[in-house]
């Protein structure tokens, strides 16, 4: 059972210090959120590929709730690595809800990667959206609580969607998540597909994201950042690994959100339009489908989950220390905090692809995967998002919040805690290691093969070095306009913001008229039914051009004066009886 | 801290810099005889040189001269006008 300690679940224990920290005292949550997902992470190590863990459900059905093979095990892996890093990251928190919830997201993140059955699957994968849009709901801006129901509601959809799949897949018979590309392309084909690619922020269905993202709390979208869109890769690569069609979407995204990213003044947008870039690699080695873009999709995805949330423990710290969000009241942080200043520069080398840091290991195994399947222009495109990413978060960040001269509209408030900058440095030198020895601390473990990739050449080396010297140049000739403004950027969320939400609150104002309307019309009836019921046969003998005589007591009642007339003139004759008789 | 907006002679400085690094690493490139097996565009001799340098031109021009005035509003455009407006 899950509960035996040789076959505990890494996802349950994660849930289990959630709840522990939630109920205990802000010192011991401090602890408990910074050292027990250690626990998970051993125990998830303890598990060796091959492992099947299952029971007994309504009588006839199994559940097989804990599977683990190459390609989740490095999943499962690295959400209890970053799970551990988070921990340490929030535990200064004083939400004890905060607290639960994130854990619980860890948990059911890594309980949809290990899930081997549909129900078990789709169990987590809705626990996962619950439990994230607390994370949004959990911040104390006004915005954030419609933010979270728009998450909430995008959410409800893609659940809705598997469920619908996992539903027809269940009355098929089949019972086990597996690759679904050998068909039938049926309607369970595409609805399960739909569902993943509103998680995966496939361009159009991206705007949960940037939307959502930005409204959680400062530590929530540190959590945020690297498991929603991580656990879509997954199941893209488990169910749809070489679906073409992705292939077109991937291209999309990297290029949307590389673009999107060099217009935001929001550094937590920015970053968010960064994931959707770098989802964009992965969703388009999914796509590809051989075992090196596979690999490389699976390689970029773990080093996305330490590089970007890197970059969001140090953007958010500088949000927790200043209060402020948006980049152009920034500048001169580099000299303020300069222990940021370093992860911010190992993060943003790492997703740019700069040699000796983890992305360069891991994002040009699709881009040669793509160019090895003599596809010459996808391999173009995603390296013209690897130019978009030098100059948003390379260029454009690292200048106009920590190099630029301090504008003086953020002094401190509070002090970094110690924990952040614990996390940050773990994150660093985790990009760092895995940049420097890829064979040793990434390689070895990719699920789909060798990889075939030697990533230390001569000219993938210099390759990316003259794209960064170079690519800096349009940049610093066009600066003047390139700092970004007080301002937001419409994107696909406009759609059920504005219309969707017009059309939403016409509708309910016309269900409101008409429920008002059949009201006073209900009420006009009821009152002419009890006038006629009040004297049915005044109804029944209703004559036309008659004159109708209403109802009335006082017709039916005698004076006063009648009564006192009868009882004297019975007086005065008993009087003049008893008179006459004597 | 270094103004690089106001300052055009430090920014033609560090651009001259960009530039002098981007040759330095392209010809010891090519003395490593880097290029010469190339199997892709961008491994050719100056391709990437190019490469980089007009892709991030059309990005700066479609982000900044294109998207910028049509997408962009002001911080509280869904909030105006809606009584809900924290929904």
């Amino acid at each position: 059972m899950i509960l035996m300690f040789e076959n505990f679940h890494p996802g349950i224990i994660f849930i289990l210090v959630g709840f522990l920290a939630a109920l205990c005292a802000p010192k011991e949550r401090r602890m408990i959120l910074a050292c027990c997902p250690v626990l998970a992470l051993l125990g998830m190590l303890r598990f060796a590929p091959g492992t099947d863990l299952q029971f007994k459900f309504l009588e006839d059905f199994t559940i097989h709730y804990l599977y683990v093979d190459s390609l989740s095990w490095v999943f499962a892996v690295i959400f209890c690595v970053f799970g551990l890093i988070g921990g340490i990251y929030s535990c200064h928190n004083k939400s004890p809800l905060e607290a639960l919830c994130s854990m619980a997201y860890v948990g059911s993140s890594i309980g949809v990667v290990l899930a081997h059955d549909w129900i078990t699957f789709l169990f987590f994968w809705e626990l996962e959206a619950v439990t994230s849009t607390f994370l949004i709901w959990n911040d104390p801006r006004p915005t954030s609580r419609g933010a979270g129901i728009r998450y909430l509601l995008v959410h409800t959809l893609s659940g809705n969607l598997v469920l619908f799949g996992v539903i027809m897949k269940l009355v098929q018979g089949d019972i086990l998540v597996h690759n679904l590309m050998a068909g039938p392309y049926d309607a369970a084909f595409w609805s399960i597909l739909a569902g993943v690619c509103i998680n995966v922020a496939a361009v159009p269905m991206h705007g949960w994201l940037v939307d959502g993202y930005s409204a959680a709390t400062l530590t929530g979208s540190v959590f945020m950042s690297s498991y929603t869109t991580k656990v879509a890769v997954y199941s893209l690569l488990r169910i749809f690994g070489g679906a073409e069609l992705l292939i077109g979407v991937g291209v999309l995204m990297a290029l949307y959100g590389a673009t999107f990213a060099v217009m935001e003044n929001d550094m937590i947008k920015l970053l968010s339009y960064h994931i959707v870039s770098q989802v964009g690699y992965m969703v388009a080695g999914a796509g590809i489908g051989t075992s090196m873009s596979m690999n490389g999709a699976t390689a970029h995805a773990v080093c996305d989950i330490l590089f970007k949330s890197l970059l969001f423990m140090c953007c958010n710290a500088i949000t927790y220390a200043t209060g402020i969000r948006k980049i152009n009241q920034l500048g001169g942080m580099a000299k303020r905090y300069p222990l940021v200043f370093i992860c911010f520069v190992v993060g943003a080398f790492s997703i740019a692809g700069v040699p000796f840091f983890n992305g360069f290991v891991s994002k040009m195994v699709t881009i040669e995967a793509a160019e090895e399947a003599h596809m010459g222009m996808v391999a173009l495109l995603l390296e013209l998002a690897s130019v978009g990413t030098f100059l948003s978060i390379c260029f454009k960040m690292m200048y106009f919040i920590f190099l630029a001269p301090d504008k003086g509209m953020a002094p401190e408030q509070r002090a970094i805690e110690s924990n952040m900058k614990i996390a940050m440095v773990m994150g660093a030198v985790l990009c760092t290691v895995i940049g420097c020895f890829p064979e040793f601390s990434l390689y070895q473990f990719l699920p789909f093969g060798p990889v075939g990739y030697v990533p230390y050449t001569v000219m993938h080396f210099s390759n990316q070095l003259i794209m960064g010297f170079v690519a800096v140049i349009p940049f610093l000739m066009f600066l003047p306009r390139m700092e970004p403004h007080t301002a937001i950027s419409l994107d696909t969320d406009w759609f059920y913001r504005r219309p969707f939400k017009a059309c939403v609150l016409g509708i309910a104002y016309l269900c409101f008229g008409l429920c008002r309307s059949l009201g006073h019309a209900w009420g006009v009836g009821v009152r002419q039914i009890m006038v006629v019921t009040d004297n049915p046969m005044q109804f029944l003998d209703a004559r036309p051009f008659h004159e109708k005589k209403r109802y009335s007591p006082d017709n039916y009642r005698t004076s006063i004066a009648d009564t006192i007339m009868i009882i004297l003139t019975v007086l005065f004759i008993c009087i003049f009886y008893f008179r006459t008789s004597l | 801290m270094i103004d690089l907006v106001g300052d055009r002679t430090k920014r033609f400085k560090v651009i001259s810099l960009a530039a002098a690094l981007a040759l330095v690493v392209f010809a010891v490139t090519f003395a490593l005889g880097g290029y010469s097996e190339p199997e892709f565009l961008l491994q050719k001799p100056g391709g990437m040189v190019l490469f980089a340098f007009v892709g991030c031109w059309i990005l700066i021009i479609l982000a900044k001269l294109i998207l910028t005035p049509l997408l962009q509003r002001d911080e509280d455009y869904y909030e105006k006008g809606c009584d809900d407006s924290d929904v």
